[in-house]
């Protein structure tokens, strides 16, 4: 009898073990196994298989292309059959850039190909500190689940930013925050950037940027675009901004100018908020459905040449 | 002792030879790579931080396959590059199906992403989502094909979000996306950007994009053509913005709205050489003045398209 017992204890041990086994993160492949751990080097075979193994909120990679059969799916998750893209899974910051002197290649920085997610939905995807001019390219890049996505912060004046083709979502506060110091401007230049459910800003700008963002769109976040200081000077171009909670496009201050080229401003709290900024169109821009279009001054309407 | 001496001189040059020799300008890392490796291509490296250790400054770090490679602080110039492949869902039944009974305590997010979705039997949902808590589902480089619908969102709760990037559906039997919410409450929130969807179903509820009810959304940079309606609409309750999209090669109608009182707004649209363009009885279209409609017998049936001053 104390023998059954002490089997069916360490039975409920090891289940409950089991039950709590699940990985962040799991793997499938072609030639995996359900019976695996679905871990990097024993992956299981179908999507269903690793479902069971992986945390709520976790993700599945596929590692090789190939049929992983179809899937029932009742806890959040990502399935990520982008292939050999790289993950990084932080829980703090995810990528530290850092540069405290100039090397040779004027400190420029390429992420291209990478997926970020953070468990616990802290930390930036790619933040950007340091005390030198430093110049970050970021191409082909997923975020989810994180404090914020990309965070350009740095030290030394006269740096850039670019982004292209970027996917950001589920951020707490920001999907991409740029805060340069006073001097030369940052050069920012986002092209083809989707941002959505974040908690807050899709894009902050909080002082002293050049840049131009083009064929973006910014989509059910609390804020769409929202810039800090009349040292910003934004051009926005092609873009949507649509079913932001608050505003599409916000002038934090008065004095600011932004551009605005062929623009689709659509089903927000407020479209634009433009108290005592300007804010210029080429005649080309589409506002509506906001529950208000435009706050504060008009929009000024200029002829295309 | 002397034989000592010039080992030991030896060692020495060997270490300082080693010590000085050029990183490798380009460093692979793998998920089965150990950091004790030369992160070369047969040897590659286990994390990037292990990698970057050995890649001369401004060099490049290539990925492999598939793996968690770790955090990284960065001080020196540097191009990591991860690429791409899919993984493929071939089913009978449903392919992907979202069912959340519970709020499980991450906001039920969903994200697919690079996926090849296609029915063994050219029938049911690629992906489908039911359940009864609101649910956020984010569809994004993926292909649907031989579907009866690609993507059908039928949430139990209201305030849920449907997002669709870079999505191509052909071979659809049905519908592309059907989009069903309950009626009352949160509108449930609709983005979409490059979405195409071609050779849907031939009856009069088959579309490329069909909105039932009590939905906010935006459509952007899409096209819905050669089904039997491109964009199909059926209730007031239905707030859609379509911008640069456009509608052609449809048997039916262009943009239906099936339903008094419905209000779209059209951006840079192109609606051509469907039978209908826009049909709109009893309904309102804005456009900006700058969308093209033509090559349809009729372009508009009902009331005319209001056109606004773009700013």
């Amino acid at each position: 009898m104390r023998t059954r017992i002490l089997v069916v204890t360490l039975l409920a041990v090891l289940v409950s073990a089991n039950a709590f086994a699940q990985a962040q993160r799991t793997w499938v492949s072609g030639g995996g196994d359900d019976m695996n751990t679905c871990s990097y080097g024993s992956p299981c075979r179908t999507f269903a298989g690793a479902y069971v193994k992986t945390a709520t909120g976790g993700v599945i990679s596929v590692q090789d292309p190939g049929p992983y059969s179809g899937i029932f799916i009742s806890k959040s998750i990502t399935i990520d059959g982008g292939g050999t893209y790289a993950s990084v899974l932080h829980t703090g910051d995810g990528i530290t850039i850092n540069f405290t002197t100039t090397d040779s290649f004027a400190n420029t920085v390429i992420l291209r190909g990478l997926s970020f997610d953070s468990p616990t939905s802290t930390g930036f995807g790619v933040v950007v500190t340091g005390s030198a001019p430093t110049h970050v390219h970021i191409e082909n890049s997923s975020f989810g689940r994180a404090g914020a996505g990309v965070g350009m912060f740095p030290g030394g004046a006269g740096s850039s930013l670019k982004l292209k083709n970027i996917d950001i979502r589920k951020m707490n506060a920001y999907g991409v925050a740029v805060d340069p110091p006073a001097g030369a401007p940052l050069k920012l230049l986002l092209d083809d950037v989707r941002i959505s459910q974040t908690a807050g800003y899709g894009v902050i700008l909080f002082d002293n940027v050049n840049g131009t963002i083009r064929d973006s769109t910014f989509s059910n976040n609390i804020y769409g675009l929202s810039i800090q200081a009349t040292s910003v000077h934004a051009n926005v171009v092609r873009s949507v901004l649509s079913e932001n909670t608050t505003t599409g496009l916000n002038h934090a201050v008065a004095g600011i100018t932004t551009l605005l080229d062929g623009c689709s401003i659509f089903g927000n709290g407020t479209g634009i908020a433009n108290t005592g900024s300007t804010v210029i169109g080429f005649s080309n821009n589409s506002i509506g459905n906001n529950l208000s279009d435009v706050t504060g001054n008009a929009v000024t309407s200029i002829l295309q040449q | 002792m002397r034989v000592l001496k010039v080992l030991v001189c030896l060692f020495v040059v060997v270490v300082a030879v080693n010590a000085s020799a050029a990183l490798p300008v380009r460093t692979w890392v793998s998920g089965v790579g150990d950091d004790a490796w030369p992160c070369s291509l047969t040897a590659p490296c286990k994390s990037f931080a292990g990698a970057y250790a050995k890649t001369e400054p401004g060099g490049q770090i290539s990925v492999l396959d598939p793996g968690g490679y770790g955090a990284l602080t960065i001080t020196h110039s540097i191009t990591i590059d991860g690429g791409g492949n899919f993984g493929s869902v071939l089913y009978t039944g449903d392919g992907i199906t979202v069912n959340f009974t519970a709020n499980d305590g991450l906001g039920n997010n969903v994200v697919l992403r690079g996926l090849s979705i296609t029915s063994n039997y050219g029938g049911g949902y690629g992906v489908v989502v039911l359940g009864t808590v609101p649910t956020n589902v984010h569809v994004v480089d993926t292909t649907f094909v031989r579907t009866a619908v690609a993507v059908g969102m039928f949430p139990g709760a209201s305030g849920s979000t449907l997002r669709l990037d870079n999505i191509e559906g052909s071979q659809i039997s049905g519908t592309g996306v059907l989009v069903s919410p309950p009626a009352g409450g949160a509108a449930a929130k609709l983005t979409m950007n490059n979405v195409r969807i071609s050779q849907t179903g031939t009856g009069a509820f088959n579309a490329g994009v069909r909105i039932v009810a009590n939905t906010n959304g935006t459509i952007a940079d899409s096209k819905f053509s050669n089904g039997s309606q491109g964009v199909l609409i059926e209730s007031s309750s239905v707030h859609l913005s379509l911008v640069r999209t456009v509608l052609s090669e449809n048997s039916n109608n262009g943009l239906l709205h099936y339903a008094m009182g419905i209000t779209t707004l059209l951006d840079g649209c192109s609606i051509f050489g469907n039978t209908v363009g826009v049909s709109n009885v009893g309904g309102t279209v804005y456009g900006y003045s700058n969308n093209a409609i033509g090559f349809n017998t009729p372009d508009v049936v009902g009331n005319p398209i209001q056109s606004l001053t773009p700013k």
